[in-house]
């Protein structure tokens, strides 16, 4: 049985009698595309791959710049592994049919970002798992496995890894970028503004968890790790309040910070009238959210650096508040998907056709017109 | 043991005979055929619709015929408020639709145009291209086929596809389902269960090549008689996008049947895409080395 409202439609309701003067507005509110399937577990994957390759990198680079960095390319690594772990269980929570996770990679298909990703994740957590087996044989806290650990060459597997760490970062961009939704995939630039976050937002999960440990400076050498002669005897020795890796972290974070700063801006500016869902209501409130985070981070950071004395509390809050924005603009920008996926007027806009894609349209100015 | 010979000197699997000795290894043949890596049937002619919405009579035959043979789930029968239409665009569970256009004439009558919406099954389908798993293939006819037993649900092909095609079954097994172009009627020799039911041939199913033909004679038929706008929705490749297997016969501009005048190829800009992030990322590893390099002395 019907209900009754169903039963009898009438131009006497007011909403029906759809007869429209331009049939382009037949189906005026009706969106072409499908609502996107990937929701908070999403965000979530993007924010904390990010920090996981941010960190790994800066980890990585650490290790080569020589032994004073020791003590932090030891915190990225963990921090790199701490923040791959959630990956994949996120990304599986997300599936249709999460069982079938492996599906991914019964094939390499680098011409989809989503599988070319599934590799990287899985090489990616590979090098940052051994990694963080290496610093924890190293402290002596791997049960079992640590003599076995203390031997992988680090240096080598920090090398190794730059490049899927770097592809992690970036390809979630890519990701969004290679899909029909205009918010998505209407700038080239959205793969750089994540790759810019990744880093921002991997630095200043080691920054803050460099501080809060107080293992930033000068070097504890709490592990079997002897102190290494000339060049670790002086950083000891300069163990002042403003420890040398708060700098290198501040002005990797600055840059980062600037970078992200003007990517937004380019990202916005080049999707044009795409870019909407970003500025209004609540997906707007967050994307402000985040530049106004970075904006506070790059200034308290340049706040740090004349305030020498307090620059370990100037860092953690820049630290927290690039890693909020790094947040916030994960969120802003997956929801976005969704409202302007269902905007039938950003479809069309997207869609509509110009010289290099010129679609397949009636031929005379007159039917376009009627 | 000679019925087990029998099987281990098939063929079709030398590999399963033990060290080079028939008849050595006692298989269940069962399982033999389960773990067969089954060859492709060779590519035949493409296969396509032409949907000729000249002839459409919004009598939705092909939705109820689809759903009948698809075993598709009803989709709770209710008016939309836009003419006649009932579902308003393809979904998971709906991979026939009629749209119902009423367009308003100055004279005060009303101009009413049907046409019978089905996935395009592009020749570059922007699915098949973002599918990771495999799933979403061209079968021997041509035509973009999920494999149920391969998709996993990831909705990549749900945001890929410019048509707004392809739904993930939310409701139901949480992958991706869309127009199968019924494989299994082709296979067994028959025409798509809508093209079957559809009264005015509307929807005609045949080789793309042929019905191409048939649908420029259609358009040169309309225009000499009376309808100037009418046009193929699909027929040529155009700027990024390639052709469509499943192609349209409109005279109305797309929006009008909600189609996009444009669709675009996700894939075509990837490459930029990783570009940028490539730039980024270099360019702030190696800011963060020189930071390194310099500072701490």
């Amino acid at each position: 049985m019907l209900p009754r409202e169903h039963a009898m439609p009438g131009p006497s309701k007011g909403r029906f009698g759809s007869a429209h003067e331009d049939p382009g507005d037949a189906y005026a509110g009706v969106p072409i595309l499908q609502k996107p399937a990937w929701n908070n577990e999403v965000a979530a994957y993007f924010y904390l791959g990010g920090i996981s390759s941010g960190a790994f990198i800066l980890g990585a680079l650490a290790d080569l710049s020589g032994e004073r960095w020791r003590s932090l390319a030891q915190t990225a690594h963990l921090v790199s592994f701490a923040a791959m772990v959630p990956c994949a269980p996120l990304l599986i929570d997300d599936l249709g049919m999460p069982q079938r996770f492996h599906h991914m990679l019964r094939i390499f298909k680098p011409s989809s970002p989503m599988n070319l990703g599934s590799w990287t994740l899985l090489v990616h957590s590979g090098f940052s798992t051994l990694l963080a087996a290496h610093v924890l044989a190293e402290w002596d806290k791997l049960p079992v496995v640590g003599s076995l650990a203390r031997r992988l060459p680090s240096r080598m597997l920090g090398v190794g890894g730059i490049l899927p760490a770097m592809t992690l970062g970036g390809y979630t961009g890519v990701l969004l970028g290679t899909t029909s939704v205009p918010v998505w995939s209407r700038s080239p630039m959205l793969a750089g503004l994540f790759m810019s976050s990744a880093i921002a937002s991997g630095t200043s999960a080691v920054s803050i968890v460099s501080i809060l440990s107080g293992r930033e400076s000068p070097p504890s050498w709490d592990g079997p790790l002897p102190p290494v002669e000339g060049e670790s005897e002086r950083v000891r020795g300069s163990g002042g309040r403003a420890p040398a890796e708060l700098a290198v972290l501040g002005s990797i974070s600055l840059a980062a910070g600037a970078s992200e700063l003007c990517l937004v801006g380019g990202y916005l500016a080049s999707s044009g009238e795409a870019a909407k869902p970003l500025f209004e209501g609540a997906d707007g409130a967050l994307l402000l959210g985040a530049v106004a985070s970075s904006v506070t981070a790059v200034a308290l950071e340049l706040a740090g650096m004349r305030a020498q004395a307090k620059r370990r509390v100037f860092s953690a809050f820049a630290a927290v508040a690039t890693l909020a924005g790094g947040a916030m603009l994960r969120w802003a920008v997956v929801r976005a998907g969704h409202t302007s996926a269902t905007d039938r007027d950003a479809n069309l806009n997207a869609m509509n056709p110009s010289s290099q894609n010129p679609g397949w349209t009636p031929p005379s100015a007159e039917g376009r017109m009627s | 043991m000679t019925d087990t010979s029998q099987h281990t000197a098939d063929a079709d699997f030398p590999e399963f005979t033990v060290q080079g000795k028939r008849g050595g290894a006692n298989v269940e043949p069962g399982l033999i055929e389960g773990m067969k890596i089954v060859e492709p049937p060779p590519a035949g002619e493409p296969m396509g619709f032409f949907t000729d919405s000249s002839l459409c009579i919004g009598c939705k035959a092909c939705e109820v015929a689809c759903k009948q043979w698809n075993a598709l789930p009803a989709d709770g029968m209710s008016w939309s408020g836009k003419s006649y239409d009932n579902t308003l665009h393809l979904s998971a569970t709906t991979w026939r639709h009629v749209s119902f256009t009423e367009q308003a004439l100055p004279d005060g009558g009303v101009k009413w145009m049907f046409n019978s919406d089905v996935c395009k099954h592009c020749t570059a389908a922007p699915c098949q291209e973002a599918c990771p798993t495999g799933a979403l293939i061209y079968n021997e006819f041509g035509n973009v086929y999920v494999q149920q037993d391969v998709c996993n649900g990831c909705g990549y092909c749900v945001s890929a596809c410019p048509f707004g095609v392809i739904g993930r079954g939310e409701s139901g097994d949480g992958l991706a389902h869309k127009c199968t172009l019924c494989y299994d009627r082709q296979k067994d020799g028959l025409e798509p269960a809508c093209a079957k039911s559809c009264p005015t041939d509307s929807i005609q199913f045949g080789p793309v090549s042929e019905l191409k033909e048939r649908a420029r004679t259609r358009v040169d038929e309309l225009r000499a008689n009376g309808e100037p706008n009418a046009y193929l929705y699909g027929t040529d490749d155009s700027g990024e996008y390639q052709s469509l297997n499943a192609f349209f016969l409109l005279t109305e501009k797309p929006e009008a049947y909600n189609l996009p005048p444009a669709p675009t190829r996700p894939v075509a800009k990837m490459l930029r895409r990783y570009a940028w992030s490539a730039v980024v990322g270099i360019g702030l590893s190696a800011v963060s080395a020189f930071a390194l390099a310099k500072g701490g002395r």
